[in-house]
Formats: C-alpha cells, sequence, structure tokens
C-alpha cells in the first residue's frame, strides 16, 4: 500500500475505515497497521472521523418510551385495521355488481351459442331473378339450359 | 387400532431434529429463534387466522411484529429525519407499507433486514422530497453557527445524544447538508451499528460497494470540517 499514490488512495482509505470499523479481514490487519505506522495522513483522519461521529452521529437522545410505545402501536394496528377493513368492503362492493354482471354475460352467451346460424337468409339465385323484371320467363330459359345451379348462376350474369 | 398421528412424524417433532435445532439454537442465539418466530408470525397474519394456540384476546400476530420493531424503526426515523413527529408518521408509514407487502416477503432475508429495508427507502424518499425544498447554504450555516460547531467539536462527546435542544437543532442543521445516500449510509452504520454485511443486505449492494459509498460519504463530511479540526488532527 502506497498512499502517496493517488490511485491508491481511495483502496487505503476503505482498508483504513474498515480497520476502524472492526470490518476489515484478519490477514489484511498487518499490512494496515504497519501502513497507519508510517502514515500520519491516514492517521489523523481516522482521529477527525471519531471526533466528528462522536459529535454528529449519536443515538437519539429520547428512546421511545414504553407509553409512546402503546400509542404508536395503537395507531399503527388502527391504520393497519382500517386498510383491512377497507379492502373486505372493497371485495363485498366488487360481489355486489360482479354477481349480476356475471349472470347478465352468461345469459347472453347462451343467447348467442343457442341462436342458430343459417347464414344469409335470401340466395344468391333469387336475387338476381328478383332483379328482372321478367323473372318468371327468364327462370324457365334458365332452368332448360342450364344443368345445374353454378352454370344457371353464370348464365343469369351474363345475360343482360 | 388408532391410525397414527401425521405430526407425530413431521422432521422437526423427530427427536433428533430437536436436539439439532437446539444445537443451531444455542449457537447461533437468539437471532435465529426470532428469525423463526418472526417466519410464524408472518404465515399467521397472511392466513389471516390466530393461532390455534392462542388464548382468547391474545394480540394480534401484526401486533407482535410491530411491537418487537417499533422502536428499532422508530429509532431510525429520528436519526434519518431529526424531527420526532415527523419520524413518527414516517414510522407509521413504514409499518402500513411492510403490511401491505408482506405476502411478497419471500424470507431470503430476516424480516428484520426486509423491514428495514423497507425503513431506510421510506427515509431516504422523505429527504429527496425535503431536500426539493429550500435549504440553508453550507456557508450560511457556517457563518451562523461556526462557534457553536466548535465548540461541539471541542467538547467531549455524550453518548447519550445531544445534550441540549440547541445542539440537537444544531446536529439536525449540520446532517441536512448531507445527500439523502450519504446521510443514510452514516446513520445505518455509526448510529445504528449495522456491520458492512447488515449495510450490504438493507442497501441491497455488495460489501465493496459499501466500503465504497461508507469512505466516500464519510470524506465528504470530513471536507466540510477541515477548517473547524485543529492543526493536531492534521
Amino acid at each position: 500500500m502506497k498512499p502517496q499514490d493517488p490511485r491508491n488512495h481511495d483502496q487505503t482509505r476503505q482498508r483504513v475505515f474498515a480497520y476502524h470499523d472492526g470490518e476489515l479481514p484478519e490477514a489484511e490487519r498487518p499490512d494496515v497497521l504497519a501502513h497507519l505506522e508510517g502514515c500520519p495522513d491516514c492517521r489523523a483522519a481516522s482521529r477527525r472521523w471519531a471526533t466528528l461521529a462522536g459529535a454528529f452521529f449519536r443515538t437519539p437522545a429520547l428512546p421511545p418510551s414504553p407509553s409512546s410505545s402503546d400509542v404508536f402501536v395503537r395507531r399503527v394496528l388502527a391504520r393497519v385495521e382500517a386498510e383491512r377493513k377497507e379492502n373486505l368492503s372493497m371485495w363485498e362492493g366488487a360481489w355486489r355488481w360482479l354477481v349480476p354482471a356475471l349472470g347478465v354475460g352468461i345469459a347472453a352467451l347462451a343467447l348467442v351459442v343457442t341462436t342458430p346460424r343459417g347464414g344469409s337468409t335470401v340466395s344468391t339465385e333469387a336475387l338476381l331473378l328478383a332483379s328482372r323484371a321478367d323473372n318468371g320467363a327468364f327462370e324457365q330459359m334458365l332452368r332448360q339450359e342450364a344443368p345445374d345451379t353454378e352454370e344457371m348462376l353464370g348464365l343469369a350474369m351474363e345475360r343482360p | 387400532m388408532a391410525l397414527p398421528d401425521k405430526t407425530e412424524h413431521a422432521w422437526y417433532r423427530k427427536p433428533e431434529w430437536t436436539r439439532k435445532y437446539a444445537t443451531i439454537a444455542h449457537v447461533c442465539g437468539d437471532r435465529l429463534r426470532t428469525i423463526i418466530d418472526d417466519f410464524e408470525l408472518i404465515q399467521r397474519v397472511l392466513a389471516g387466522r390466530p393461532d390455534a394456540s392462542d388464548a382468547p384476546g391474545a394480540p394480534d400476530p401484526y401486533e407482535a411484529l410491530v411491537r418487537r420493531y417499533e422502536a428499532k424503526v422508530r429509532r431510525l426515523c429520528v436519526s434519518m429525519l431529526s424531527d420526532p413527529a415527523e419520524a413518527d408518521d414516517a414510522a407509521q408509514e413504514i409499518f402500513l407499507k411492510a403490511y401491505r407487502s408482506l405476502n411478497r416477503f419471500r424470507g431470503a432475508a430476516s424480516f428484520s433486514t426486509w423491514l428495514y429495508r423497507i425503513a431506510a427507502n421510506h427515509c431516504r424518499d422523505c429527504l429527496r422530497a425535503r431536500a426539493r425544498e429550500a435549504t440553508e447554504s453550507w456557508d450560511a450555516l457556517i457563518e451562523q453557527q461556526g462557534d457553536r460547531i466548535e465548540r461541539l467539536l471541542s467538547a467531549p462527546p455524550s453518548p447519550a445524544g445531544p445534550d441540549t435542544i440547541g445542539e440537537a437543532d444544531l446536529v439536525r442543521r449540520v446532517l441536512a447538508q448531507l445527500s439523502p445516500d450519504y446521510r443514510l449510509i452514516l446513520v445505518l452504520r455509526e448510529v445504528e451499528g449495522l456491520s458492512y454485511e447488515e449495510l450490504a443486505d438493507t442497501l441491497h449492494c455488495s460489501l465493496d460497494a459499501i466500503r465504497g459509498r461508507l469512505s466516500r460519504a464519510r470524506e465528504d463530511f470530513e471536507q466540510r470540517f477541515r477548517h473547524f479540526l485543529g492543526a493536531d488532527n492534521v
């Protein structure tokens, strides 16, 4: 560890702080102790930090008293209880509209499923024949000339 | 012939496991017992029922958890926010948040660490919100309070916390100068005494990141007081 080398500075400080925090692995301790021995800068930094921590990072002066603890616990539980009730009433409220909505949905589905799907009730043939004024004679002519429906449709579209 | 009771065959009821459990509990001390106890309380809260062995009128399982950790959470809030009323509100909010997310607690860390993580994040959010409001500049603080800071640094520290209201106010104003992240890690380490491993668990980062952040936070804080810390310290 070379304290003069700025590249090592951060790492060195981290190790020195870890040493003072009691968090340095056993294997690294001799190295840090040797460094501290020869580095007044790191020694001073450790002292400075001890002074600052003692002045500004102390346990709060007023730890919660038993009576204030009780008041605190009651307040938290009252809020938890209110939230439980709110969640419960939300679900109850949801059931009130969810059940009728589900009933309506099922009924609509049943209606759709049971309705017979016959497709178009008016055939193309009928439409073509209906569009002509002379549809009686025309139909007769078609039936004579065309053996099947497909051909009949072809003729109906070709003939003006 | 009576059917064998299935619970008799549960692994934890077997004598060899009882002995093993007792050994582990003895080695790990109360911590392990607390972790297991917390876990059972959480299961009961989630199941929404009191335990069969509970006497009538026994406390709610969540009440037992709140009672166990309220002092710790409130102390962290006071250290972080420096305002007892705001700290109390924050602590209530933390227990409510924990209750809401209890079903997401997977037991990867102890309940205590998990709760502390929620508390740390909540306090940091409070500080960030506060930082968006106008804050006193460091120069103005030094100009007004330089003498008192000097006196505080030269007086032997009292472990019981700031001695007077004026001193507490000074500490509050000085700590308000720190960034929320630096303040959080310094409070968790210096006031709450968390180990590096506990810091890593609470702040959800690696041990190396903790070492680096802690060192930077200390140097940043120290830089501000270079002027006050005499030649014997430099």
